[in-house]
């Protein structure tokens, strides 16, 4: 877990809960740290700030403080938080719609090789249509540099016929591409730094 | 009784298995799997969290390629089943959005089910319970749902969040008795196998652990991501071997092991010693 320096000026900006409430649809004014979604995450021990302090970080303008987070990625989208939430609020929603600010602005240092599988699954999908493991793991592995991690898993399944040596892909790929790059336009993102593509750098103003 | 079929990506690779039972199961309840034609990836784990308006604007291809089917929708899949109804949500709250994407108010308004959802109705328990005709009682499974089946709530809409008890009913009804056991709605890690297998590792063991303490002897799922991480990912002494709900029940009803896909398992080879009625 970060620990918030006492001496460290962090920068707030009050109108990113507004920037926040809107692009999740989600009310993050309304979190009044009960702290359960933190109880019960499964993916807490890879995180640096837990949930909870996400939406209250949040509700400060602490923008760069969730942003650079490492927590925002290793959401694992399962829901749990958004089931037992007592404001009814869908913190994967929150966490989702960070993600996207913090992809856009190419803001990904703190858990770069996450970043670099959905971008993976995503230019797969974008070519053809479909995911294809083969090409989306090689696409993954040529950005995480990681080319021996789960070689021994790979294998396995394709001995028992389930990893495809050629894609299947949708005749109406062109479509998938240009709904992938409309919906891929998220308000309110500054321009990524255009020399670092995984830069986690300043504050964008 | 006609189906819309949305096999989803996994069908052709890690989940073989599971839609080869689907569809055989299926076939033997008389249920006509139609597949949307020229569907595409739902964006699984990935697209939303690159974007928030990702899911419901690939999704909206899905539903209007359905929307021509006018049948309800089988999503086997658990993450497909939830991106699909997840988009559903997000289109009929935003009829603008909806119009822009050409998604008809029809195809929004139709039933998206997942495959213990089905079996409840068709062929609904007791008619199920009737049609059993291997006794495959020595199985004791623990029923797990995972998470996208049954959250959030608000958009999926099916059995309880916290306390589910859809498959353990059909698990019954197919023979078998369930055990009562405690990870059943936990998360195995998803999309993270990918690049924090030592996450997913610790959550597999505890999922894998509780199911044994309380005296499994195999899990039930039906999702395919699930089955992946808790079979690659076990690493205990004595595996505890997976199975998707179709190939239980198929099993159950006299489907061959093989037409059932589940030689394809990386724990386990086949059904072990099904004993005929």
């Amino acid at each position: 877990m970060r620990v918030l320096e006492k001496d460290k000026a962090i920068e707030a900006q009050p109108d990113f809960i507004d920037q926040l409430c809107e692009l999740s649809g989600e009310d993050v004014r309304k979190c009044y740290q009960c702290g359960k979604c933190t109880a019960g995450c499964p993916v807490l021990e890879e995180m640096d700030l837990t949930p909870s302090q996400v939406m209250r970080a949040a509700q400060c303008g602490l923008r760069d403080l969730v942003l650079d987070s490492r927590t925002i990625w290793c959401c694992a989208g399962c829901q749990t938080c958004a089931a037992r939430c007592p404001k009814g609020l869908d913190l994967c929603h929150v966490m989702k719609a960070l993600t996207s600010l913090a992809y856009a602005e190419g803001r990904t240092k703190a858990a770069p090789e996450i970043a670099a599988f959905h971008q993976s699954f995503m230019d797969t999908v974008g070519v053809l249509g479909r995911n294809y493991e083969i090409g989306m793991v090689g696409l993954l592995k040529l950005r995480t540099h990681k080319f021996f991690d789960d070689i021994a898993l790979g294998m396995k399944l394709f001995a028992k016929g389930k990893l495809n040596l050629f894609p299947e892909y949708v005749k109406g790929s062109a479509e998938v591409r240009r709904l992938i790059k409309e919906g891929l336009k998220v308000e309110g993102a500054s321009a990524p730094a255009p020399s670092a593509p995984n830069h986690g750098g300043e504050a964008p103003k | 009784m006609t189906i819309a079929y949305f096999p989803g990506c996994s069908a052709a690779s890690t989940g073989r298995e599971f839609a080869e039972s689907t569809e055989a199961l299926c076939e033997a309840l008389g249920l006509a799997l139609v597949e949307i034609p020229d569907w595409n990836c739902c964006g699984a784990s990935s697209a939303s969290v690159l974007s928030p308006h990702l899911n419901a604007s690939l999704n909206s291809r899905n539903l209007r390629q359905a929307a021509a089917l006018d049948a309800p929708i089988l999503a086997p899949c658990a993450a497909c089943y939830n991106r699909l109804k997840t988009a559903q949500l997000e289109l009929r709250e935003n009829p603008a959005l909806a119009a822009e994407l050409g998604v008809p108010a029809s195809v929004l308004a139709q039933r998206v089910m997942n495959l213990p959802e089905l079996l409840l109705e068709h062929p609904g328990l007791e008619k199920l319970s009737e049609m059993v005709k291997v006794d495959l009682s020595y199985l004791h499974p623990g029923a797990y749902y995972g998470c996208l089946m049954l959250r959030p709530p608000k958009a999926v809409q099916f059995d309880d969040p916290e306390q589910p008890t859809s498959m353990e009913r059909i698990l019954r009804a197919t023979g078998l008795e369930p055990v009562e056991w405690y990870a059943r709605t936990e998360c195995c890690g998803a999309s993270l196998a990918g690049t924090t297998a030592r996450m997913v590792e610790h959550r597999v063991g505890k999922i894998v652990s509780c199911a044994q303490r309380c005296e499994a002897n195999c899990l039930v799922a039906a999702c395919p991501l699930c089955v992946l991480n808790l079979e690659s990912r076990q690493t205990g002494r004595e595996p505890l071997p997976i199975y998707y709900l179709s190939e239980i029940v198929g099993a159950a009803i006299g489907l061959e092991p093989t037409k059932l896909g589940t030689q394809r398992h990386l724990l386990t080879r086949a059904l072990v010693a099904a004993k005929q009625h």
